[in-house]
């Protein structure tokens, strides 16, 4: 058991798929303005990636080689854009922002990456944990960009104002940046360097 | 079967392709209506925002019970019948295939270069039956992006009783300020129509009297947009035909 | 003094106590006096002549355009107070009245003070975060502090508008060093200039501290446009060659006097450290593109009309371009590089300022582009130079 727990937690952690692989970064960038969309992009992630890397790791003996990618990329795709209609249909106000970004899950490295790496070779199950520990990994950089943005950004958090904007009658002056993409490398930039500096300290 | 045998490969690809159809096809008609219902609701909602009518209790389809949806013939101000979920669905056809009207240079102050040939109007009734507001969409060129919005006047039709934009790309904390609902709120209770054509401008600081606004600050052009739309949509290539056969009675 | 000094360094040297802030000690030792031990880091490298007297040589080159700076802003608030009759207030009014001195447009000593007013806060600020900053680093690091954050530090305050608040100016200041220098290993590694960086961040950060109307000109809702920002809307600014070339117009508090600039160009390149090659591509660059665009010429953007000699007067272009790309650290390294790499400043600025509608200055973005492609134009002038000798020695 203690192997299903290190698949599962070490992604998290010790392996982030971004903060230690620079896997993923371009949804990063474009989906964290905003602590609400990040979250359900997290979820939606986290699902997706489980259940493909469990599909897969199931195919995994009958696949034939010369189609093997493309098999996966069909598995993929096909949760992807069922999670795409259902946010569409529950949470339409979320899925106006992310607007294409569901959709693009699909070209998110980690995807392709994930069922290359660890679902060919294992069983569904301990896949399945490896996709939701990456997912999960993913998820966590996301929502600590997030949050910084959408507080710093707009003085907000999940929509709820924190800090009063001068504009409306409060005293705090939102940071503009931080609502424009390049603001999410900075921090990105900032969460793997502690990242590589905890990871540098347990590994000496 | 051998593993890797050419007609194994095709039956698997077969298979897997068939199944994924399926599930991806079931998902999109048993999810088309709610998300048809979502949408509907959005743009109600953004009527009811433009008109101050959206409240935390508010019941959005009930209220817009209370709404009667005509459209304007663009060319002559007259009113005309028409389907509003193909307006909205098929905005772009509409808005610039065959059936639209186009604007010379001078017409086009809005920066649309053409407008849909009949365009939805949305009148609210008060609990009487009485008409209370007059609710229209607008839309024109800021400085990035085209800004989608509502209008409401009130039954004068020359008093301004809401705007909102609920689609646009301006620049956050500059342009993006048309959002600011302490802006949105200078906008009330202003007059549209003094002499011969729209006399309501955006004005840099200091805005006086009931047909000037301020201008957003550091987003001059994002303003000027605005000023441009609104100069348009009221304008005689905009609504004041159709506001003109209103006032005869003919809506 | 000296003898202190010496006497304090064993606290500094290795196993001293004090040993983790032995750069703290080596900058006010080595900024007093000449230093015991010259270049020997990879920072002084590049060039012959020794660090802190480049610095010194940059900040006497800028002494004109700070004096025009601090008279400008004095008068740009003068004359609007006494134009609108408005009534100042607030501690600035209070040193005034204390000094005995009033806010008469036509009074040097008027205009000087008020000047100083704006331009010494932002200053001071600017000291203390550009200093805590890079002692930070260089404790934390190890690695010496560098007298570069000085120069930083009088250029950053030079191109900001008046009014924007102090705190802001920090604020941009601290994301502008940590990123655009000291991640990069501290001076002289930096791949942007850092004055002009931290001015990038402030005008994203702050979009309406750092654009618009009502900020160029020191009094409070006093506005008006800056020529550029003017000329961007159509207006009709009456400005002429020689206001916009001797200074008087509104604009960020150092930039606007195109002869100080000239001043500064001529002190750099006679000391040859700012590299003439940059200077005259850039404008080169400018002026070929403004003068296209003019000849070109447009019925809806009035930017197309501005004749190319007042696009090299007005704005932040003259300043940038003799302060911030011949920044040796971020610039080319290469000669020929640096032909490629000015005119691409100029015709960038170009094309910002009269292409692009939301921006009516164009010189930053031109300059921090660049920065981040210098490296890339060294590479290729350096490829095509080793292809080149190949081709002879072959024939």
């Amino acid at each position: 058991m203690a192997g299903y727990g290190k698949v599962l937690f070490d992604p998290i952690f010790k392996n982030n798929p971004i903060a230690i692989q620079i896997l993923g970064i371009c949804s990063a960038l474009a989906v964290t303005s905003k602590l609400e969309t990040t979250l359900v992009m997290s979820l939606s992630v986290i699902c997706i990636l489980g259940l493909s890397n469990f599909f897969i790791s199931l195919l995994r003996k009958m696949m034939p080689s010369s189609i093997r990618l493309i098999i996966e990329m069909t598995i993929i795709a096909t949760l992807v854009i069922i999670a795409d209609q259902v946010i569409k249909a529950y949470m339409f106000e979320v899925s106006k922002q992310l607007s294409v970004f569901v959709g693009l899950i699909i070209t998110n490295c980690i995807l392709l990456g994930r069922a290359e790496a660890f679902a060919v070779n294992n069983t569904p199950f301990k896949s399945m944990l490896d996709g939701i520990g990456n997912a999960a990994g993913y998820s966590i950089v996301l929502i600590q960009v997030a949050f910084a943005r959408e507080l710093i950004g707009s003085g907000k958090l999940l929509g709820y104002t924190i800090l009063k904007p001068i504009t409306e009658g409060g005293w705090y002056t939102p940071n503009g940046l931080f609502l424009l993409a390049p603001s999410a490398f900075f921090l990105i930039g900032v969460i793997i360097w502690a990242a590589k500096l905890t990871v540098a300290k347990e590994e000496a | 079967m051998q593993r890797e045998s050419d007609i194994r490969t095709f039956i698997i690809a077969l298979v897997l392709a068939v199944v994924c159809s399926f599930l991806v096809s079931g998902a999109a008609v048993v999810l088309k209506p709610m998300q048809d219902k979502n949408k509907e609701l959005d743009r109600k909602k953004n009527v009811l925002i433009a008109g101050g009518l959206l409240h935390a209790d508010t019941d959005i389809e009930k209220t817009f019970e209370a709404i009667d949806i005509v459209f304007a013939d663009m060319k002559t101000g007259e009113k005309v019948d028409g389907n509003i979920d193909d307006y909205f669905n098929n905005f772009k056809k509409l808005s610039t295939g065959a059936s639209s009207i186009q604007l010379t240079k001078d017409q086009d102050l809005a920066g649309i270069k053409s407008i849909p040939a009949k365009v939805p109007v949305f009148m609210l009734k008060n609990a009487s039956g009485r008409l209370s507001k007059v609710i229209v969409p607008i839309y024109g060129s800021g400085l990035w992006s085209t800004m989608y919005g509502f209008l409401a006047i009130e039954p004068d039709l020359n008093t301004v009783s809401g705007i909102t934009f609920y689609e646009h790309a301006e620049t956050p904390g500059l342009g993006g300020e048309i959002d600011n609902p302490l802006w949105k709120k200078s906008w009330v209770g202003k007059k549209i129509y003094r002499g011969e054509g729209v006399a309501l401008s955006i004005v840099k600081g200091g805005a006086k009297g009931d047909y000037q606004i301020d201008s957003l600050s550091g987003a001059s052009l994002t303003s000027r947009g605005v000023e441009g739309v609104i100069k348009f949509w009221l304008g005689n290539d905009g609504f004041a035909k159709f506001f003109e056969t209103m006032k005869k009675g003919g809506a | 003094m000296k003898a202190f000094l010496n006497k304090q360094a064993k606290h500094f040297k290795k196993g001293g106590k004090l040993e983790r802030w032995y750069p703290a000690f080596e900058m006010i030792d080595t900024f007093i006096y000449t230093p015991l031990e010259k270049t020997h880091g990879r920072t002084h490298v590049r060039d012959g002549i020794e660090l802190k007297r480049i610095m010194t040589t940059v900040v006497i080159a800028l002494l004109p355009c700070l004096l025009m700076a601090l008279y400008n802003t004095g008068l740009q608030a003068n004359m609007a107070i006494a134009s609108t009759g408005a009534v100042a207030s607030g501690w600035r009014d209070s040193v005034v009245t204390m000094l005995g001195a009033g806010y008469d447009p036509t009074s040097i000593g008027d205009n000087f003070l008020h000047g100083s007013l704006y331009f010494l806060p932002l200053y001071i600020a600017t000291m203390i975060v550009g200093g805590t900053w890079e002692v930070l680093f260089a404790v934390v690091r190890k690695h010496e502090i560098g007298e570069a954050f000085l120069v930083t530090s009088l250029l950053y305050p030079m191109i900001l508008p008046p009014t924007v608040p102090i705190w802001q100016a920090m604020v941009a200041l601290s994301i502008g060093l940590v990123f655009g220098k000291e991640l990069f290993g501290g001076t002289g590694r930096n791949v942007v200039n850092p004055a002009l960086f931290s001015r990038a961040i402030l005008f994203f950060s702050y979009p309406a501290a750092a654009t618009g109307d009502t900020i160029w000109v020191a009094l409070d809702g006093y506005s008006a446009a800056t020529p550029l920002g003017g000329q961007a809307l159509g207006l009709d600014l009456n400005v002429t060659f020689m206001d916009a070339f001797l200074c008087f117009i509104p604009g960020s508090m150092g930039e606007t006097s195109a002869l100080a600039c000239l001043f500064g160009a001529a002190v750099l390149i006679i000391t040859g450290i700012g590299s003439w090659r940059i200077i005259l591509s850039s404008v080169a660059g400018l002026v070929v593109f403004t003068g296209l665009f003019y000849i070109i010429g447009s019925d809806t953007n009035p930017m197309f009309g501005l004749s190319p000699q007042m696009h090299l007067v007005l704005g932040g272009f003259a300043f940038a371009t003799v302060f911030m790309a011949t920044d040796p650290v971020s610039a080319t390294f290469t000669e020929k590089g640096k032909f490629y790499y000015g005119f691409m400043i100029g015709a960038l600025t170009a094309l910002v300022r009269v292409v692009n509608p939301a921006y009516p200055e164009g010189a930053m973005l031109a300059i921090l582009f660049a920065n981040i492609m210098a490296p890339l134009i060294d590479y290729l002038v350096v490829r095509a130079n080793i292809k080149r000798r190949e081709a002879r020695s072959a024939a």
